[in-house]
């Protein structure tokens, strides 16, 4: 526009100010201009202040929202929500203005932000909400918040929502529980079989010192001996107890189908709890087998259930269920992690006395007992916990005090434990090789291992069997797996028959169940390579391949 | 002539008591307090009958009967812990002659000790 155009422009303006307010002179018109154009000038300020700051609003990552005090600062209604608010809640703006707080989150009072609102409302001083779970009907998670009070009598609240922070701490804290569980179970088991060592020759002590007086005296003295005698021997029987808990025997593991063991269990072991005390099955259809030892299935159930007697004072109803589970990610507990997978679970449930949070982290430990002296030893859980930590699955329990308890417990699937050692991790062979193991069930589990992996396999059943198979296949014979402990011939004579036989030193690999057989002096003076019973598959694989390839 | 006896244990008390329970019944009783201590004394002397504890210093049960037994024709009456199978099959086969449980029942002791030396008594 040129100059004398607007000129002009605003010539026609101030008369029409001039019309509109009845005031005259130009003086005063250009005064009463100047005011309108520093309002405008202030308008366009306002509104690019209004702007910046609503970008500011929406572009942070928090949710901000704004609220209007109603019935006196009782209950406070949505003025105004950012984009991340809406994303946090799950819900739209436009759902959400001019309704109550209570109402669009009817969580909001137990979740204790209500009270922080009024409080702050009240007194105008801001407040920090520290992370805590919200949780509705319709959303749930762990919300950070932070409120405060605009000078106009506006509440404003800012969050965050911290649930996958929260979820990675949360595991993070089971898993150090776990470990220092563990920890605990270990040092515990190697204490216990180091003391009992101890304790016994401490004894035999005793009773030698007392059988000693006793034959030296006669009257209430040697009474009194008999008795320091019985007590000695009371006490090596909790030390035997002890020790059967430390000492992991190794399983005798096949598949098993749980239901069976536990319906096996009803049919031997429930008449011995008597009347007062009823079973109530519920077993699923579809189970997995299990790999286990069915005796230690059924020393499980029983230690359970002898705790659900007692918990239940005598008079009661125990309910034993299974269920078929899978996990698609690690399933943690405070008692230990379960990798992903199938498996079968058990539950022994009582409605009885209940564990209480203080005894809660104890229970797994030997000799915590809540029983008077003489009822309990403290002993049935830790051995449940020591036969499932042998059969890679889990024991843990929910409870609540005066309400009962429930003990579950995960037996991994028998198609599980053979995934978990995949074939192609080890590489295999077409070799035939000569297994002897007294034990049949060691031979079946050595063929579920080799078998797969493409070795040919014969069997035998003792060492003088061996050295038999070994004459009728010398040619094709590339490895002896030999048991180091056969009645009759051992695995060592055997294969000094078998290398003589052969007339060169024909490949072998040794095993035992006994820990120190390698310090026994036999394999490590002959030298040749042992493997340790009970086997983990993919070292009995690794060790076949290492030896055949040697 | 009495039976002859060793026993190996590195418990004293035990050592102690056993000679006390056994001089009395007629047997010549010696001890060692280790493995060591015990083939030194195989080397010198002939013995009826070994009690020879499971826990040694230094030197495993299985591997102390083992040198033992290379030492000596005496039959080797194990002083176990608590009752292992494993164990026992295991030392029966390097060729143990008895066990007997800790702590020990000595009447128990006594008569797996006689039948070992019938002939002597
Ligand atoms: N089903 C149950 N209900 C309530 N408490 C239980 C239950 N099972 C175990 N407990 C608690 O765990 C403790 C340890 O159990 P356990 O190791 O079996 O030893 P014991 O039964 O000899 O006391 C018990 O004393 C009891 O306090």
């Amino acid at each position: 526009m040129d100059p004398l155009e607007e000129e002009r422009a605003r010539a026609r303006y101030y008369q029409q100010i001039a019309q509109q307010t009845g005031r005259k002179s130009l003086q005063e018109i250009t005064a009463l201009a100047q005011v309108v154009e520093e309002h405008k000038k202030a308008l366009k300020a306002l509104q690019e202040s209004e702007a910046r700051y609503r970008s500011l609003f929406e572009a942070t990552g928090r949710g901000i929202a704004v609220y209007r005090a109603v019935d006196g600062g009782e209950d406070f209604v949505f003025e105004d929500i950012n984009k991340p608010g809406e994303r946090i809640d799950d819900i739209r703006k436009d759902d959400l203005i001019g309704k109550r707080v209570t109402e669009v989150f009817p969580g909001v009072e137990e979740f204790g932000l209500l009270a922080v609102f009024r409080r702050v409302w009240e007194t105008g001083q801001s407040e920090r909400y520290p992370v805590s779970l919200y949780k509705d009907g319709r959303v749930q998670g762990w919300r950070d918040n932070y409120v405060y009070k605009l000078p106009d009598g506006e509440l404003v609240a800012v969050y965050e929502d911290v649930t996958e922070k929260k979820q990675a701490e949360e595991a993070l804290r089971q898993k150090d529980l776990q470990l220092l569980h563990a920890q605990k179970m270990e040092a515990v088991g190697r204490l216990s079989s180091g003391v009992s060592h101890e304790f016994n020759n401490i004894l035999t002590g005793m009773v030698g010192l007392a059988t000693l007086i006793k034959r030296a005296s006669a009257g209430q003295v040697a009474e009194d001996a008999e008795g320091i005698i019985a007590s000695c021997k009371r006490a090596a029987d909790v030390v035997a107890r002890l020790k059967a808990f430390s000492q992991r025997r190794a399983a005798a593991k096949s598949v098993v189908d749980l239901n069976k063991a536990v319906e096996e269990f009803r049919r031997l072991a429930v008449p011995g709890f008597g009347e007062r005390i009823r079973f109530e099955l519920d077993l699923a259809q579809g189970l997995d087998p299990v790999w286990a030892d069915a005796s230690q299935i059924e020393q499980v159930l029983m230690n359970l259930c002898l705790n659900s007697q007692d918990a239940l004072g005598g008079v009661g109803v125990v309910t034993l269920r299974t269920r078929a589970v899978s996990f698609d990610k690690p399933f943690r507990s405070p008692h230990g992690a379960l990798p992903p997978g199938r498996y079968a679970l058990l539950q022994v449930e009582d409605a009885g006395k209940g564990i209480s949070p203080e005894e809660a982290p104890h229970v797994f430990e030997p000799f915590f007992t809540t029983k008077g002296p003489g009822e309990g030893s403290g002993l049935g859980l830790p051995v449940v916990y020591g036969i499932l930590s042998d059969h890679e699955g889990l024991v843990t329990f929910e409870s609540e005090r005066g309400k009962g308890a429930r003990f579950e417990v995960y037996w991994p699937a028998a198609s599980e434990l053979s995934r978990r050692a995949p074939a192609a991790a080890v590489p295999g062979g077409t070799e035939t090789l000569l297994l002897a193991d007294d034990e049949p069930t060691v031979l079946g589990i050595l063929q579920r291992i080799l078998e797969p992996r493409g070795y040919r396999l014969l069997f035998a059943e003792s060492g003088e069997q061996a050295v038999k198979v070994y004459r009728s296949h010398k040619e094709e014979i590339a490895l002896l797996v030999l048991d180091i402990v056969m009645p009759g011939l051992g695995g060592c004579e055997a294969h000094a028959l078998i290398c003589e036989e052969a007339g060169r030193k024909v490949k072998v690999l040794f095993m035992s169940g006994y820990s120190t057989a390698q310090s026994m002096g036999r394999c490590s003076e002959c030298g040749e390579p042992f493997v340790q019973k009970p086997f983990q598959p993919e070292e009995v694989a690794r060790q076949v391949r290492a030896v055949l390839d040697a | 002539m009495s039976a002859r006896l060793l026993v190996v244990d590195d418990e004293e008390v035990i050592r102690q008591v056993l000679s006390r329970m056994m001089v009395p019944k007629g047997f010549e009783v010696r001890c060692a307090s280790s493995a060591e201590e015990a083939l030194a004394l195989l080397e010198k002397e002939a013995f009826d009958v070994i009690l020879l504890d499971n826990v040694l210093p230094g030197m495993t049960g299985l591997r102390a009967l083992g040198e033992i037994l290379a030492r000596s024709r005496a039959p080797v009456v194990m002083m176990t812990g608590h009752f292992d199978p494993e164990f026992q099959k295991d030392a029966r086969l390097l060729g143990a002659s008895a066990f007997v449980a800790k702590p020990l029942d000595f009447d128990v002791l006594e008569g797996e000790i006689r039948k070992l030396v019938p002939e002597k008594r």
